[in-house]
């Protein structure tokens, strides 16, 4: 069977602002699903609340809409019960780095197998445009008008010194490279994470398709990316001179969470039986 | 054998000196010679420094709670002789080492000097193993069959050699034969080892068989005292039981992670005490909201913020009650003992599988954290519980699940009953999970008329759930001219009290306990209290929210209420005595 994505489609459409980047983000998701070979009931989908998480009801695989900031437990819930599931956690900078900070970090530490793609608009859009952790200083939002007073801080250097085995950045303005970032980021073992550039043409006129498109350019093969020291240079490489690298800052191979719990190494714990252990005559023995 | 054995013995000295695994391992060596076991640990949050006490009753006839006084006191140090010879009975004993201090004399006390750390020492202990001698020495008073002890030791060393069980053994033996040979009247007791078993487990232990033996393979909890004895219960065993614990980053990505588990399939459960349910809420309502099922057990303590960790309360049932936003159906169920512990449990599993919704277990530091003992008939049937109870708590019920092949499937389909069949992620149909209001498929709506038909369908649930509300559970004088009323482990006093109280022929009195608020029995409440002139109610807060929900859900008003909030469990005394002032008053 040919899949073209449409196999993934809903009875409803996106609820997106006309020129959204969730909609390339959107569209590079399905044509990477295609070209994994999955359908809709081969992999569990996680997101958390802001324009990112409108994204469940467009798509027809296993969902699970939860909490605002809180996408990275339930994926790591749902990898520990099955790890045979293949899980995505859809995300943005308010829900992963404001709310959701705390998990992102511990997620990243543990490399748990999850491809984690996080909408990046810089700005809190759902809510009409507050200021986000990503959002530039002195930017004027409604949470404030007189120009933002806190820093920004960089996800993928973040991602770096937490210890995530894959980080990329991406560009939601160009859907093939960002197809092809999203089958790496999820075809490696481990925890990856994507930071997707997402213009929001309603909110941040700041972050617009022509203002990435004049900073971008793509890493080449020449990058490598098995350097942890050159990979965090790399990521500071936009706030140092202005230019916006995408594609993969760094990979390396660790083992998953999941490969180092011994109960489940053989059998996801979803299939593992009850054992006899806990017929109740076993269970007082130990209280007796 | 003498008649009439109950005793209480208190061991108490520095955190750090190994006063816990004391105390749990004379309470085992109580309950294998053939005694009845009620123990509480009193301890500071603290690692080193702080004063620890492990208080033990034991007795030949059934007792539900401790005494407020003590027979035997086993100072470690000078500061448990200062802190509790006050509560020694007369002639109740101290058994301290004559190097740590010298005890003022009293004719009514009995003092037994035994050089702890001398005899440690010219055995080749240490220090700390000065409470090895202290264990010798009590069972050398009480006079329990030594090689119980033996055997115990060698079990609990067995891991680390010979040698070291050996040099247990011997210290044991030293602080056993120094009693013997220097006691100035024979042991008190002939206790010979038991042939019938007993369990002898904590709250947190009982809680723990019960979510293994419903099939629990996924727990997450924050370390939050009083709820750790699980995570330490679950990992020591995790392979045993294939289950798996994880340790998350904080309460908001415990109660998460138990979500995404049971949504994939495991029947999941997380623990923590107020502090840490509170930051757990929006999970809890996330639960509701998706009908994914889920089993919470909350360890009360003193609040409000981080109040009293290491203490207990009742202060937070009608926090539990109203967990979580919105409206949805939860269950909260109130154990007493060990028993209820783990029929609850049990019955929580399978109420939250079958109503898709979350399920409290609350339970408080004291019924948590002590040790208790059970006859080994009380997990394999309850004698507490009604048959139905016993009969829905059982066998492991999964609820209503999708038809694999369904091509249709809706996962949130009204049905007559408000409940919709589950599916599995992979397993079967494709489906979405959804914590924004849903249609039937899950997706999200703000249609007026799908929006009503899903709080509708979410209601049904509540309704439907009403039928599972039991208890109250009557103990005592069926037509008693006074009655008692409460929940958890106040139980336990109360039973102790209520032997008193019945035995003292004034008063007849009776206790309804309550081991499930929500659904609240209403009917029953109403025709069990109907039929009473004064209803006392017996709770640990300072507000006595038990007497307001009864208010709120019968319109019957108790104004007569015995109250404690002082972080410690109510003593037997304490009723009795305000139990005869509030019926004095009538």
């Amino acid at each position: 069977m040919t899949l073209t994505g449409k196999e993934f489609s809903t009875k409803k459409m996106p609820t997106w602002c006309p020129g959204c980047g969730d909609f390339g983000i959107w569209a590079a998701l399905k044509k990477a699903l295609v070209e994994l070979g999955y359908q809709g009931n081969d992999v569990a989908f996680v997101y958390g609340i802001g324009c990112h998480g409108n994204m469940y009801d467009t798509m027809k695989v296993n969902n699970f809409e939860g909490l605002h900031g809180r996408p990275l437990p339930v994926a790591c819930g749902i990898r520990l019960a099955n790890h045979q599931l293949p899980v995505f956690a859809i995300s943005g900078d308010g829900d992963a780095l404001g709310e959701g900070g705390n998990h992102f970090i511990h997620a990243a530490r543990r490399n748990f197998n999850i491809t984690y793609l996080i909408h990046d608009n810089q700005i809190y859009a759902l809510t009409t445009g507050q200021t986000s952790p990503t959002t530039a200083l002195g930017l004027k939002t409604k949470s404030n008008p007189g120009g933002s007073l806190d820093y920004p801080f960089n996800p993928l250097t973040l991602a770096l010194a937490a210890g995530a085995t894959f980080v990329a950045r991406g560009f939601a303005g160009d859907i093939d490279h960002l197809c092809e970032l999203i089958k790496a980021a999820h075809q490696h073992k481990g925890f990856s994470v994507l930071d997707i550039l997402q213009p929001c043409v309603t909110f941040n006129p700041h972050s617009s398709y022509t203002f990435y498109r004049e900073h971008i350019y793509k890493l080449t093969d020449e990058y490598q990316t098995n350097d942890k020291i050159a990979a965090f240079t790399k990521t500071l490489e936009w706030e140092m001179t202005g230019k916006i690298p995408i594609g993969i800052f760094y990979q390396e191979q660790k083992p998953t969470y999941e490969d180092e719990v011994e109960q489940i190494k053989n059998t996801p714990l979803i299939e593992l039986g009850l054992s006899e252990a806990i017929q109740i005559e076993n269970l007082m023995a130990d209280f007796i | 054998m003498e008649k009439n054995i109950d005793f209480t013995w208190k061991i108490g000295g520095e955190a750090g000196f190994g006063i816990m695994v004391t105390g749990a391992t004379f309470g085992k060596l109580c309950t294998r010679s053939g005694l009845n076991v009620i123990s509480t640990v009193e301890y500071p949050s603290l690692i080193r420094g702080g004063h620890n006490t492990f208080i033990i009753r034991a007795a030949e006839e059934k007792i539900y709670s401790l005494k407020q006084t003590i027979n035997l006191l086993v100072a470690l140090n000078k500061e448990t002789y200062d802190l509790h010879r006050e509560e020694l009975e007369s002639s109740g004993m101290i058994i301290f080492d004559p190097h740590d201090f010298q005890p003022e004399p009293n004719p009514s006390l009995e003092f037994l000097p035994v050089p702890f750390f001398q005899l440690a020492k010219d055995n080749k202990g240490n220090f700390l193993m000065r409470n090895t001698v202290a264990l010798g020495a009590s069972i050398a008073v009480l006079g329990m069959d030594f090689s119980l002890l033996e055997e115990m030791l060698r079990k609990e060393f067995e891991r680390k050699g010979e040698e070291v069980v050996n040099l247990n053994i011997n210290i044991a033996k030293a602080g056993y034969a120094f009693v013997l040979d220097n006691l100035k009247q024979t042991p008190r007791f002939k206790l010979n080892r038991s042939s019938k078993p007993k369990i002898l487990a904590t709250g947190n232990e009982a809680l723990g068989a019960g979510a293994v033996s419903s099939g629990m393979k996924f727990f997450a909890s924050y370390p939050m005292t009083p709820v750790n004895g699980l995570i330490t219960y679950f990992t020591a065993r995790e392979k045993k039981f294939n289950l798996v614990y994880k340790q998350p980053e904080d309460e908001i990505a415990a109660i998460n992670m138990a979500v995404g588990a049971s949504y994939a399939g495991v029947r999941a459960m997380t623990a923590s005490s107020g502090g840490g349910f509170a930051l757990m809420n929006e999970g809890f309502s996330l639960a509701g909201m998706t009908e994914t099922p889920l089993v919470v057990v909350y360890g009360q303590r003193p609040g409000p913020a981080s109040g009293l960790p290491t203490w207990t309360s009742q202060g937070d049932l009608k926090y539990a009650l109203a967990a979580g936003h919105g409206e949805f159906l939860r269950f909260v169920f109130t154990p007493g003992d060990i028993e209820e512990c783990f029929w609850l449990t049990k019955l929580a599993f399978n109420m939250a599988d079958f109503y898709q919704t979350p399920v409290i277990v609350l339970v408080d530091k004291y019924l948590c954290e002590s040790y208790f003992s059970a006859e080994t008939s009380a997990w394999q049937k309850p004698q507490s519980l009604p048959e139905n109870v016993w009969q829905k708590a059982q066998t492991i019920n999964r609820g209503k699940m999708a038809d694999k092949t369904d091509g249709n499937y809706l996962r949130y389909k009204i049905t007559e009953d408000g409940i919709s069949p589950r599916a599995i992620p992979g397993k079967g149909p494709v489906f979405t999970v959804n914590s924004y209001e849903h249609d039937e498929e899950g997706l999200s709506t703000e249609k007026s008329l799908e929006i009503k038909a899903m709080v509708d369908k979410r209601k049904k649930k509540m309704i439907l759930a009403q039928a599972e509300a039991f208890g109250p559970i009557e103990y005592g004088e069926k037509n008693a001219n006074l009655t008692l009323v409460g929940w958890g482990s106040t139980k336990q006093a109360v039973l102790e009290a209520l032997k008193n109280i019945n035995s003292s022929g004034k008063i007849t009195a009776r206790y309804l306990h309550f081991p499930c608020l929500s659904p609240f029995p209403v009917e029953n409440t109403q025709k069990l209290l109907a039929k009473t002139s004064t209803i006392i109610n017996v709770e640990g807060n300072s507000q006595g929210q038990l007497a307001m929900l009864i208010r709120e859900k019968t319109g019957i008003e108790i104004t007569d209420n015995v109250l404690k909030y002082d972080g410690r469990q109510f003593y037997p005394e304490e009723i009795i005595s305000a139990v005869n002032v509030i019926s004095k008053g009538r």
